[in-house]
């Protein structure tokens, strides 16, 4: 029987594991350095809510984006991490907590899954960890901190909801495991919208399997209100503000098959490729994992508590391929599953059906757990042991991150620093007239980046889909008229100009922030001679974090 | 009409020095590098085979007639020219100035051998982005700039492409056997341990 001091031993080995796995799995985050380490752009996003936390709370408006109106801001990815930007943001800085949420937060996460492995399985420890690890350092965490969007990171919610759904369905289940789960499904809603569709399809699957085997039904009565009373309040309150916002992630796509999805390679490594064109979402499912798993039925087959856990884990993986197998990573194989056409059009509302395969994670890493146990016991602790270093290095070897990342130093444009403070700005660059929106979405993200170091009003947003950012609407007129006076005769150019200028004025911009080294070099020339009539000479300009930037004051210039 | 970077007005930072400009590094911006294309191999375009390469010229013209717009790339077994088939949609005065007017279609072998020399010709007075987008299927994608505004066109790399890495076929297949030979030896294992356990009675 395990004492105190055992259960301490064990969370103290466990705790150990995951901070070693940790650094390594997203070297060179340990250091702590000042740059910011990332493969794409959507990490200068968190930066920017972390910073803006203070700006945006009670109201969820920021006076400081979106032009003279301000930015309302409903929809965010992450009302978890707003909180913690606004808790710690003034003390730690945006910088820290994004290094916090990479390191530790797999660390809680994966602690969590191990604690539910023991307390809701009946996993021994050491191979408890297993589960741990499986949940902290899958493919999709590799793709958080890549493409940035490291709130998924900090997430032991889902794992804590799954243990109080274990408990709460056993036979003593109490109001304290309902209450538990519950709460733990709305932080994992407010983590992320996707991770609280995956809580609820979690809590569904098992809350019906405990109806349907439990003969004394009745006494699930009591966690279920437990449940409703940690779920119903805060879920309520998000499906309100969530309806109150609009844009966000711009609508449901066309068709699935422009949804992010699992392929069979990306399920099964990372390769360059993903990096260059698929935004780092490679997501190796972890191969110790996966054989675990498929041990289960023989090694499982006379035990309880793994089926339906393997079965939400192959069905989480399924939905997370569209039910389209695809080759991937430029393989043309592409398998439409039978049902495909059923899901298809509601399913499209989802951008990314590859977060299903955190419920994957979840589930398979509990199962393989459990697998890892029965082995342990039944061939020697001793020749199993290795299972362990090998699950601790499955996310590193697969995903290796450390090899992908990027280092990018924590500088803007000095350009900014040039400016009076609240005069509000309009970032410009030139239009990229391709189909996809990675130009726009690069350099917007950078902009909100930049602005965490300003801190001067923008005329962008930095929430929701560009096409529907009015500032879009304000640079192409300026751009079009800009270039339009290049072409007028001597006599009408300043009229043009004249009118230009006070059109541009009237939206709201007062200063032009002009990224010279983005245009083609005749376009740049025009740009500056057409600015240049605007408002006079730039204010202002500077040439460093490998950018030449100019600004230009409409406000205080004359033509 | 000589446009350059005026002189910093009152108030405004010293002019940069050399000092200024950090060297590139990994997020910043590479400075527009005229005339200079990738090699062809860069491309690993000579691994791929039986599949198409697709060139989009896409332009954005603000006004003009743009009737007469036709694209031409210039290879050494022959010209290519590419159908123009969605100009009627883009030069409508209420249509977006966005869109792809030209598509050519080639074969992968003539990737080997890729110089563009691109020619635009028709109304080019008005043409102020006139962007070459390379999409080859297995995964890299370029964009070039074709500056028509001289005498000569005058073909460029775009600053703006971050997937501006040659994509790296080996690299993938390294990583794809890498991968599932780590995933042979998980499975061997686990099948070992499988079959070395103790029956229970």
């Amino acid at each position: 029987m395990k004492g105190k001091p055992g259960w301490a031993a064990q969370t103290a080995l466990a705790t150990l594991a995951l901070c070693v796995v940790s650094v390594m799995f997203s070297w060179p985050y340990a250091r702590l350095g000042t740059d910011v380490l990332t493969r794409q752009n959507d990490v200068y996003g968190v930066y920017w809510l972390v910073d803006s936390a203070r700006d945006l709370l009670p109201e969820l408006h920021s006076p400081l984006t979106g032009g003279p109106d301000g930015e309302s801001f409903y929809r965010i990815d992450s009302y978890v991490v707003l909180g913690i930007g606004w808790l710690l943001g003034p003390a730690l800085g945006a910088h820290r907590i994004v290094q916090f949420l990479v390191l530790a937060g797999p660390v809680i996460g994966g602690l969590a899954a191990e604690r539910c492995a023991v307390l809701g399985l009946g996993v021994r420890s050491p191979w408890s960890i297993i589960a741990g690890l499986a949940w902290a350092f899958p493919g999709l965490a590799a793709t958080a901190i890549l493409d940035g969007h490291v709130y998924f990171l900090l997430d032991p919610f889902l794992p804590l909801l799954a243990l109080g759904l274990l408990r709460a369905s056993g036979p003593g289940g109490t109001v304290g495991d309902g209450l538990l789960a519950g709460t733990a499904l709305s932080f994992a809603l407010y983590t992320s919208g996707y991770l609280g569709v995956l809580g609820a399809g979690l809590g569904l699957v098992l809350g019906l399997r405990a109806l349907f085997v439990r003969a004394d039904r009745w006494r699930l009565l009591r966690p279920l209100a437990g449940f409703l009373v940690g779920a119903l309040p805060p879920c309520i309150a998000f499906a309100l503000v969530f309806a109150s916002g609009s844009g966000g992630a711009g609508g449901p796509l066309a068709t699935l098959s422009d949804a992010v999805l699992t392929t069979i390679s990306t399920a099964a490594t990372q390769a360059p490729v993903a990096d260059l064109l698929e935004h780092s979402v490679a997501a190796p499912l972890g191969f110790v994992t996966v054989a675990l798993l498929c041990a289960a039925p023989v090694v499982l087959r006379t035990r309880r508590g793994w089926r339906t856990l393997t079965g939400i884990a192959i069905a989480a993986l399924v939905l997370s391929t569209g039910l389209n197998l695809r080759g991937g990573l430029g393989d043309e194989l592409s398998v439409v599953l039978p049902g495909a056409s059923l899901i298809g059009s509601a399913a499209t509302f989802f951008h990314f059906p590859v977060r299903a395969l955190w419920l994957f994670h979840l589930c398979g890493g509990l199962v393989a757990a459990q697998v890892a146990d029965v082995l342990a016991a039944e061939a020697g602790a001793a020749r199993a042991a290795p299972l362990l270093v090998l699950a601790g290095l499955d996310g590193i070897v697969l995903n290796a991150v450390p090899q992908r990342i990027e280092s990018v130093p924590a500088v803007g444009p000095a350009v900014y620093d040039a400016l009076a403070p609240g005069r509000r700005i309009l970032d410009l660059m030139p239009e990229d007239p391709s189909t996809g929106q990675d130009f726009e979405m690069w350099m917007r993200n950078r902009w909100c980046y930049f602005q965490t170091l300003h801190h001067r009003p923008v005329m962008h947003r930095c929430l929701g889909a560009y096409s529907e950012d009015p500032s879009e609407g304000v640079a192409r007129t300026l751009f079009d008229g800009i270039l339009g006076l290049a072409d007028a005769s001597p006599a009408g150019r300043a009229g043009m100009a004249r009118k230009l200028r006070e059109s541009t004025l009237a939206t709201g911009v007062e200063v032009v922030v002009v990224y010279l080294d983005l245009f083609e070099p005749s376009d740049r020339d025009a740009v500056l001679d057409g600015l240049g009539t605007l408002a006079g000479p730039p204010v202002a300009w500077s040439q460093n974090a490998g950018l030449t930037v100019a600004a230009y004051d409409l406000e205080a210039g004359a033509p | 009409m000589t446009p350059t970077l005026p002189p910093p007005g009152p108030g405004a930072l010293p002019p940069p020095g050399p000092d200024t400009l950090p060297p590139p590094g990994p997020g910043a911006l590479p400075a527009p590098t005229a005339g200079s294309l990738p090699a062809a191999s860069e491309l690993g375009a000579p691994q791929v085979a039986s599949q198409q390469l697709i060139i989009r010229v896409a332009v954005d013209p603000p006004t003009g007639d743009l009737d007469n717009l036709a694209v031409v790339i210039h290879r050494p077994e022959g010209d290519v020219s590419c159908t123009v088939d969605t100009l009627a949609s883009t030069t409508s005065a209420d249509a977006p100035p966005v869109g792809s007017l030209a598509t050519c279609v080639l074969t992968p072998a003539w990737v080997a051998d890729l110089e563009i020399s691109g020619e635009v010709r028709g109304t080019t007075q008005s043409l102020y982005q006139r962007i070459v987008r390379l999409d080859d299927l297995h995964g890299m994608t370029l964009s070039y700039v074709i500056d028509v505004s001289g005498a000569q066109p005058v073909v460029e790399r775009t600053a703006w492409s971050h997937f501006d890495s040659p994509t790296d076929v080996k690299g993938t297949q390294v990583a794809l056997l890498g991968g599932f030979g780590w995933g042979l030896l998980c499975a061997v294992y686990v099948c070992f341990l499988a079959l070395s356990r103790k029956r229970p009675r």
